[in-house]
C-alpha cells in the first residue's frame, strides 16, 4: 500500500481507485488506510471540486514520514531481492 | 421499492421475531435440555417464544417511530447496499465517522448491482471492525448479550417457580438494550447488530436529535483536510 501510494507521492488518490489498483477489497483497504493515518504516514482530504450529483470523495496521499517509510521499504525490498539473487546464483 | 416508516417497522419486527425464533429458541432449548428434568411444559415454551420478542418488537417500533421523521426518511432514496453500509457506518465512533463517510462516498461511484453489494458488505465489515470500535469490544458485548439471553432460560429451568420472571427479565433487558443504544449519545463504540436498524440514523445525529438542514453526509460539506493521528 505504502509503495503504491509512493509511486505518485504528490497525487491524491481515492479509495475505490486504490482497491482496483491493488486488487484489495475495501474491507482490507480501509483498515490499512486508517492505521497509516493514525501513525501520521497518510494525510487525507476531502475533494473540493465535486461534480453535481455525487458526494465528495475522501482523498489520500503519503505524508513526509510516509514517503520516508516508502523509501526505506523500497530499499529493504531491493536488498532482499539482491540477496535472493545472490543465494540463487550461489546454489 | 419505496421505503416508508411502516415498511421499515414491519421489516424490523420480522427481523426481531425471526431472530428470536431461530437464535433465542435454540439458546432456550440448549439451556432447557441441559438443566431441566423433565422438559419444560409447552406453555412455558410458548411463553418464552412470545414474551421476550414481543417486548423487543415494541421497543424497536417505538424507536423507529421517533427516529424516522428526522433521519429514516433521508435513507429512502438509497438502495439496499447503501442502507447496509449506512447502518454499519452508524456503528462507528465519532472520531472514525469520517472514514464511514469516505466509504459511503465511494459506494456512490461504484456501478453495477453485484459490485455495489460486494463493496457495501466489505466496507461494512471494515466499519464494524475498525479499531477501536470493533475487535474485542464488539466480541465482548456480543458475548455479554448472549450470556444474558441464556441466563434467563437457565434461571427458568433451574428454578421452575421463576419461569415467568425469567422470561419477562430477558424480554425487558433486551428491550432496554435496544432503547438504551438508540437513545445513547455515544452508543457507537460497539453496537449489537440487531440494533442497527434502530440506530442507523446516527451518522447524521451525533447528538441524538434531529438532523439540521444540510447535515446529510452526501449533502454536507465535509472538512477540507484531515490528516494524521486519527483526529479527523
Amino acid at each position: 500500500m505504502v509503495l503504491a501510494l509512493a509511486e505518485q507521492p504528490t497525487t491524491w488518490r481515492y479509495g475505490y481507485q486504490l482497491c482496483q489498483q491493488l486488487h484489495l477489497k475495501p474491507g482490507s483497504l480501509y483498515p490499512i488506510l486508517v492505521r497509516l493515518a493514525d501513525r501520521g504516514l497518510l494525510e487525507a482530504s476531502w475533494e473540493t471540486d465535486v461534480p453535481a450529483g455525487r458526494p465528495p470523495r475522501h482523498l489520500y496521499r503519503l505524508t513526509g514520514s510516509g514517503r520516508a517509510l516508502a523509501t526505506e521499504l523500497a530499499a529493504t525490498a531491493g536488498t532482499r531481492r539482491s540477496d535472493l539473487r545472490e543465494r540463487w546464483q550461489g546454489a | 421499492m419505496r421505503w416508508t416508516r411502516r415498511r421499515v417497522q414491519t421489516i424490523a419486527t420480522w427481523v426481531v421475531v425471526v431472530g428470536w425464533a431461530v437464535v433465542g429458541w435454540a439458546v432456550f432449548y440448549a439451556v432447557a435440555l441441559a438443566h431441566a428434568d423433565p422438559l419444560p411444559a409447552p406453555d412455558t415454551a410458548v411463553m418464552w417464544l412470545v414474551v421476550p420478542p414481543l417486548l423487543w418488537v415494541l421497543a424497536v417500533r417505538l424507536v423507529l417511530r421517533h427516529w424516522w421523521p428526522g433521519t429514516g426518511s433521508h435513507m429512502s432514496p438509497m438502495d439496499l447496499p447503501g442502507r447496509v453500509l449506512a447502518a454499519a457506518v452508524a456503528a462507528l465512533p465519532e472520531r472514525r465517522r469520517e472514514w464511514g463517510r469516505a466509504m459511503t462516498a465511494e459506494l456512490a461511484e461504484v456501478q453495477g448491482r453485484s459490485a455495489r453489494w460486494r463493496f457495501a458488505i466489505s466496507s461494512a465489515r471494515a466499519a464494524l471492525w475498525l479499531p477501536p470500535a470493533g475487535g474485542w469490544p464488539v466480541l465482548t458485548l456480543m458475548t455479554a448479550v448472549v450470556a444474558v439471553a441464556a441466563a434467563g432460560p437457565a434461571v427458568g429451568a433451574a428454578v421452575p417457580g421463576l419461569r415467568v420472571f425469567a422470561a419477562s427479565f430477558t424480554g425487558l433487558l433486551g428491550a432496554m438494550v435496544v432503547l438504551a443504544v438508540a437513545r445513547s449519545r455515544r452508543p457507537r463504540r460497539c453496537i449489537w447488530p440487531p440494533c442497527w436498524p434502530v440506530a442507523c440514523g446516527s451518522p447524521w445525529h451525533p447528538h441524538g436529535g434531529r438532523a439540521p438542514a444540510g447535515s446529510h453526509p452526501i449533502s454536507a460539506r465535509p472538512p477540507v483536510s484531515c490528516s494524521g493521528s486519527g483526529s479527523c
